[in-house]
């Protein structure tokens, strides 16, 4: 039973969410303001956060600040859609994955068990990755489509790599090219573009309508693997 | 030639005694002839020639010099011709008759020709005056907005009139507003520091024109009824304004007053026109919206008290779906408020797309994704030009474009559709196109399908409120490109999105 810290100032939301939630094996604690939420994280130690931006007496970015100064906790930021920037920024600020309002619970629980999962890791390691027709061996570094190897050069393996170990969960450009290239390559998006259309073609069966490696547009990139 | 009069410099004496040299040598010159002529003529017939003088003198002289002029022609004919000569005294009766007439004539002729020729000079002057007021007026009715007007006018002040002047409106609440003048920079050090505020608050409270007594001038601008400013007009002390000069700057006022008039009534027509059409538009927004949130709010409720009313374990068919219908009711609602919510951004002009350079292809497949919407067995082929093209926008926005394109091509096509993407470059542009096989729209309907709420007659009977498209047409313009449609050949609609490549450096 994970305890989850539901922060969202409206009722009807944490009421569902309560529902769905303690159905599937979470418990569930509300707060509907950052004074509150901050309170009962303090209190709780939950396992996960669910994070509204919404809300009335704070910013989000501070909030997931005080958060991440007391642990790591996952956090998923919840928020209304058009706002890219701040979304990018909260990424990059710690957060594990947004989902935009309004959301089906089934995806918010596939979400949730991705962050939880990468919190306690489990090795991608000593068997193959397979979604459809690919399969992908991290310790060979080796793929394959539909049975035949794809050859992918050291930056496109680097990449794909984090991809695969994050699977699931958002990753933001900023992510990829800080820890591919370095911190100085951050902001630039035309490389990592440029190589993420390269690995479209060695593992999409339909490069251009990938169904693996989703683009998140403004914001990242996404490998669609259930593991 | 100057509209006014100068101003007498000092004293009255430079305007009166104009013209005394050339009297002096007339008469000098009459008297030196009457010497030359008296043997042959007599000592009468001078006296004409001294008329002619004293006649022709106006032309040049002021009036009085003219009648001093009269006064001393007499004597001197006296004096130097009639006998006895060099005395004052007459000796005939006839003679004393004779100097009367003289003096009489010569005083009432000079009298009479400088009263003609002043008011000679003075119609020439209204003529010039009559002319310049023409041509202002012909002016002013041409030239449109009120800050062209004010210039305009300031311009013929100073250039026709060296006149330096300023207009101050009313604010929005009826009352002058005295702190700057319509034209001037806010921070401009005020160039007419001889205004008082006190005169021209005067002035536009009794609605009548107010002097300072060194010639400035305050004219309330408008009818009796609405003043709508005031002019303030500084004649720097230089020049003489008065009588018909001051009646020449009142009609110069009327005439501001009412090209500012008709400038503010159309400023004013504008915006209740803008007003009235946003109007029109919310209202239409208002029955369309609430529409088409009834529409899905229906199937939820139905379908979700249908479901409260069977029990959990009957008939699990209808179960899924009642619950599918109410997550397709959903899907619908959060799209409306989306495209509501983007149309909103795009009227408040507050988009700033983000450009970067991006994948066509992955940006119509995160569209595609994103859409989550049923193809059915309808498909979608990528050019080969757009397979690796690039193109400069923002991703974000982009893709809501492509998956209102989508949306559009899956509710408007029969099954089996096919959508055709193609991308050329064409003069600095990336043109998108996309091509469907469908019915197309009416060649009359093809101006209008960007329109916010138009909704084709193919339409009507389907869901949505005439938002997508114009949307689209919102963002892209946006980016700096244009969008439009037109049908393709043997029927089926054709898009093109017209998206500026950056510029290389």
């Amino acid at each position: 039973m994970t305890p989850v810290l539901v922060i969202d100032d409206d009722l009807q939301i944490r009421k569902l969410l309560r529902l769905y939630l303690e159905k599937n094996g979470f418990t569930v604690f509300e707060a509907d303001s950052c004074a509150e939420g901050l309170r009962q994280f303090t209190g709780l130690k939950p396992g996960l956060v669910l994070l509204d931006l919404g809300l009335p007496d704070g910013d989000g970015r501070e909030m997931l600040k005080a958060i991440r100064d007391r642990g790591d906790t996952p956090v998923i930021v919840v928020s209304v859609r058009d706002a890219e920037a701040d979304i990018m920024d909260l990424l990059d600020a710690g957060a594990d994955d947004y989902i935009i309002k309004p959301f089906g619970v089934g995806e918010l629980v596939s979400r949730m068990n991705v962050a939880l999962r990468h919190h306690t890791p489990k090795a991608v390691w000593g068997h193959p990755v397979q979604v459809g027709m690919l399969e992908i061996h991290m310790d060979s570094r080796e793929v394959f489509r539909a049975g035949i190897e794809e050859r992918l050069t050291p930056t496109e393996w680097s990449i794909l790599e984090i991809l695969v170990r994050n699977a699931g969960k958002i990753i933001t450009r900023n992510q990829i090219l800080r820890e591919v290239w370095g911190p100085s390559m951050a902001q630039e998006y035309n490389n990592l573009r440029v190589y993420i259309n390269q690995i479209r073609k060695k593992i999409e069966e339909e490069p251009s309508v990938p169904k693996v490696l989703i683009t998140e547009p403004g914001v990242g990139y996404r490998l669609k693997l259930e593991l | 030639m100057p509209l006014w009069r100068r101003r007498p410099g000092k004293g009255v004496k430079r305007g009166l005694a104009t013209g005394i040299p050339f009297a002096l040598s007339a008469l000098g010159a009459v008297t030196a002839l009457g010497f030359l002529a008296q043997p042959a003529l007599g000592y009468r017939s001078i006296s004409i020639l001294y008329l002619w003088a004293i006649i022709s003198l106006p032309f040049v002289s002021s009036r009085a010099v003219v009648i001093a002029s009269a006064l001393i022609s007499a004597l001197l004919w006296n004096f130097l011709f009639i006998p006895p000569r060099l005395t004052f005294s007459i000796a005939s009766l006839e003679d004393i008759l004779m100097f009367l007439a003289f003096f009489l004539a010569a005083f009432v002729g000079g009298f009479l020709t400088s009263r003609l020729k002043e008011k000679e000079s003075a119609l020439s002057l209204r003529e010039r005056r009559m002319a310049f007021l023409y041509g202002f007026t012909k002016a002013i009715a041409r030239v449109r907005g009120v800050e062209a007007v004010v210039g305009l006018a300031q311009n013929y002040l100073m250039e026709h009139l060296r006149l330096s002047s300023a207009i101050f409106l009313c604010d929005g609440e009826g009352r002058l507003d005295t702190s700057l003048a319509v034209g001037e920079a806010p921070d401009f050090e005020p160039r007419h520091s001889a205004f008082e505020e006190g005169l021209a608050l005067r002035c536009f409270q009794a609605k009548e024109s107010v002097a300072d007594g060194n010639d400035r001038f305050y004219y309330p601008l408008g009818s009796q009824e609405t003043v709508v400013g005031l002019l303030f007009v500084d004649g720097k002390g230089a020049l003489s304004i008065r009588g018909e000069s001051r009646e020449l700057l009142a009609t110069l006022a009327d005439n501001i007053a009412l090209a500012l008039e008709r400038e503010l009534l159309a400023a004013e027509n504008e915006r209740n026109k803008m007003a009235g059409e946003s109007a029109r538009l919310s209202k239409i927004l208002l029955n369309h919206v609430s529409h088409e949130l009834r529409t899905p709010l229906t199937t939820i409720k139905g379908a979700v008290s249908g479901l409260l009313d069977i029990g959990s374990d009957e008939d699990p068919q209808l179960r899924s779906a009642l619950l599918n219908e109410t997550l397709i009711a959903a899907n619908r609602l959060n799209a409306l408020v989306e495209d509501l919510l983007a149309m909103s951004r795009l009227e408040a002009g507050r988009l700033q797309p983000r450009i970067e350079t991006a994948y066509l292809s992955e940006l119509l497949g995160a569209a595609q994704l994103a859409l989550g919407m049923d193809l059915s067995d309808r498909t979608i082929k990528l050019g080969d030009m757009a397979k690796e093209y690039e193109i400069e926008a923002d991703p974000s926005l982009i893709v809501q474009v492509f998956r209102n394109v989508l949306r559009n091509f899956a509710a408007y096509t029969p099954d089996r559709s096919a959508l055709l993407i193609d991308v050329e470059t064409k003069s600095g542009f990336s043109s998108i196109s996309f091509s469907d096989n469908g019915p197309g729209v009416r060649a009359r309907e093809l101006p209008l399908l960007f329109d916010t709420f138009f909704r084709g007659e193919a339409g009507a009977a389907k869901q949505g409120c005439g938002l997508g498209l114009s949307i689209c047409k919102g963002i892209v313009e946006a980016h700096g490109g244009s969008i439009e449609a037109g049908n393709v050949e043997g029927g089926g609609l054709l898009l093109v999105l017209h998206l500026p490549r950056k510029v290389e450096l």
